[in-house]
């Protein structure tokens, strides 16, 4: 009996995972808005319909935890197998590479402010430092873009330390509006300086190219030809997972607990003070932890697009980077990244609400700081990997 | 000055002042090692400060502090940790949103050798550390509460008010100490855990026998039954030290307390 129970689990976990990836396929390709609300109703009638039905509910979740490795493995292979289904749409590929950019963005600033609770307003500035480095580097002095966008993110935690090491001692406003100054004053800066390419930013910067192999080619693959953008696409997968690995691993250790101790909110400053340790080292290396990810994601984008502009460094960029972690949930990985994922392909998909999508985001953040503090998913007592009862 | 091999820790002339109000008025005090003393007065004697003082949250006062013979003044908060003072807090600093392991964990964090290294490249290093630290918590709460051992992985606001006491002196003695400093332990607990909790400082001493201890407290049962000596505190000023019984004679202490 228990094998065929068994059997059935595993079908169960493959069907809903391939439920899943067609719904999702389905949905981004639809362009009908009326066609795309109903599939999105259906859907949510469906999720509705199953958390009613406590027994059918915990069964699935049931079978999801019995088997880990193959939820992750078909998991894995469905979404590398993403850009065949999109190959005809290639804007979604496109799109889906900006989810990771945004999900690595927003693992950075869930270390800064999820976890330290250090606010920084000015990712936006960040982002821009790591891809006018690279720019500079690889379409002038001819640096691998690989190399420049690893020197992106170094450019990334230097720019970040002269704001954060005067205020040091201050509290978490006078770091808000310092960030909030530097990414308003640089981004007018750059559009006047022509080092830097003045308002038109700098242009035909290099793709990618991995020992000869250059992104610019599209991907021959099983009699399959994906658009050249899925070079970038499995690449940020691969950096993305590398992040979220990371970012996983430094959370549920001494790390993560050190940066919860010194957070304004989640923490004590005084008492973690009293207990030996040395508040102003880890805000430093928190906060460049978080600037880094956010540089090299910026660098990213910079090859991908091959151009880098001051238009992209804003406030209002800087804050749909933190609503990102703000709505998805402090300090859990997970949720910050479904955040990211819904505020990059939630605007795309329903761009008929085009203006209304700043009121939206604004609105919700405030709602969600009202009724929900912790954001969609609440942050859990860290458990360090032990498999408990 | 003179090194005297007993004295764990000297204030000297110790003058806290805010503003014009000086709430500790040249103080001398010594406390030797594997010292248990009192510490009381009347709220607002500047019992508190004293603490603050030693600890470095107050840095600019005047005289002088040290300890094993090193002056203290003008050390950070955690540097002096570092040295061997640690302490207890008036309203329990507690992070309820943490782990009760978490929370006891925080005590001994300042000591961890490259930890973001060994989180990410040397899981087996973390693996070790942690289950050190792990045992030396439930060694803890063997002591004090064998129940706690089951919920160290529960958010602290669960735990009972006096387990929320221990869990403060566990996280305290997380790293090596050489004085202990318990600001109104028993403040919020019943009688019959105040008792219990003069045990438990008994049993602290047990095991480290080393541990120079400095106890403020409103609740006289504690201290007549866990010190050995006494220092009366009244409007800043040292009135008296002794034997709990000498300074209950004490006309000056009975005024500050029944004269107020």
């Amino acid at each position: 009996m228990k094998k065929v129970d068994n059997i059935i689990d595993s079908i169960a976990v493959l069907g809903i995972l391939l439920m899943f990836y067609r719904f999702f396929i389905t949905f981004l390709q639809i362009e009908n808005i009326w066609k795309l609300s109903i599939l999105v109703t259906i859907a949510f009638l469906v999720i509705l319909l199953i958390s009613r039905f406590e027994n059918i509910k915990s069964k699935i979740i049931m079978s999801f935890k019995k088997n880990r490795s193959l939820t992750y493995f078909i998991g894995l292979l469905l979404f590398l197998s993403l850009p065949f289904s999109l190959r005809q749409s290639s804007y979604w590929i496109f799109i889906l590479t900006i989810c990771w950019l945004w999900i690595i963005i927003a693992q950075g600033i869930n270390i800064q402010f999820g976890s330290a609770g250090i606010i920084n307003l000015g990712a936006a500035f960040f982002w821009g430092i790591g891809g006018y480095t690279t720019a500079i580097l690889a379409s002038r002095y001819n640096f691998n873009p690989l190399i420049g966008i690893f020197l992106g993110g170094i450019m990334a935690i230097l720019a970040g330390l002269p704001l954060i090491i005067p205020i040091l001692k201050a509290r978490g406003h006078y770091l808000a509006l310092v960030t909030l100054s530097v990414v308003v004053a640089f981004g007018h800066f750059a559009n006047n300086i022509k080092w830097l390419g003045g308002s038109q930013g700098i242009m035909n910067i290099p793709s990618v190219s991995i020992g000869g192999y250059n992104f610019l080619n599209s991907i021959k693959i099983f009699n399959f030809e994906l658009p050249p953008i899925s070079n970038y696409f499995y690449f940020a997968t691969l950096l993305g997972i590398l992040v979220l690995f990371v970012c996983h691993r430094m959370s549920n250790s001494w790390v993560g607990l050190t940066l919860n101790s010194i957070n304004e909110n989640k923490g004590d400053i005084i008492c973690s003070n009293c207990m030996g340790i040395n508040r102003a080292r880890w805000v430093v290396i928190s906060f460049s932890i978080g600037n880094f990810f956010i540089g090299i994601a910026g660098a990213f984008f910079a090859h991908m697009n091959c151009y880098v502009a001051p238009q992209d460094m804003t406030f209002y960029k800087s804050l749909l980077y933190l609503s990102a972690v703000i709505l998805g949930g402090m300090d859990n990985i997970m949720g910050v990244t479904i955040g990211a994922i819904l505020i990059v392909i939630l605007p795309e998909k329903f761009k008929v609400l085009q203006e209304y999508w700043i009121i939206i985001f604004m609105s919700s953040i405030v709602l969600m700081i009202i009724l929900r503090p912790q954001g969609l998913l609440a942050a859990k007592i860290r458990n360090y990997g032990i498999k408990r009862q | 000055m003179e090194i005297n091999e007993e004295i764990l820790i000297n204030l000297k002339g110790l003058t806290m002042k805010f503003g014009e109000l000086k709430a500790v008025n040249n103080v001398d005090i010594n406390i030797n090692k594997n010292e248990i003393v009192g510490l009381i007065g009347p709220n607002g004697a500047g019992k508190t400060t004293i603490f603050n003082c030693i600890t470095g949250l107050y840095p600019s006062y005047e005289g002088s502090i040290y300890l094993d013979g090193e002056d203290i003044k003008g050390k950070n908060p955690w540097e002096i940790r570092r040295k061997g003072i640690t302490r207890t807090f008036q309203t329990s600093r507690i992070i309820p949103n943490l782990s009760v392991y978490d929370n006891a964990f925080i005590g001994s964090l300042a000591e961890k050798r490259g930890p973001l290294f060994s989180a990410i490249f040397n899981r087996y290093k973390f693996n070790k550390e942690l289950e050190k630290e792990i045992n030396k918590v439930n060694g803890f709460f063997e002591i004090f509460n064998k129940d706690l051992i089951n919920k160290g992985f529960t958010a602290a606001s669960e735990i009972s008010q006096i387990d929320t006491r221990r869990l403060e002196v566990v996280r305290a003695l997380m790293m090596e100490a050489k004085l202990l400093l318990l600001d109104e332990p028993t403040a919020g607990l019943t009688m019959e855990e105040s008792k219990e909790f003069i045990g438990d400082i008994y049993k602290i001493k047990e095991k480290f026998p080393e541990l120079g201890t400095i106890i403020i407290e409103h609740d006289m049962e504690v201290i007549k039954g866990a010190t050995k000596r006494v220092i009366v505190l009244n409007y800043g000023e040292k009135i008296t030290e002794g034997s709990f019984e000498e300074i209950s004679k004490n006309d000056e202490v009975k005024e500050a307390y029944l004269g107020q």
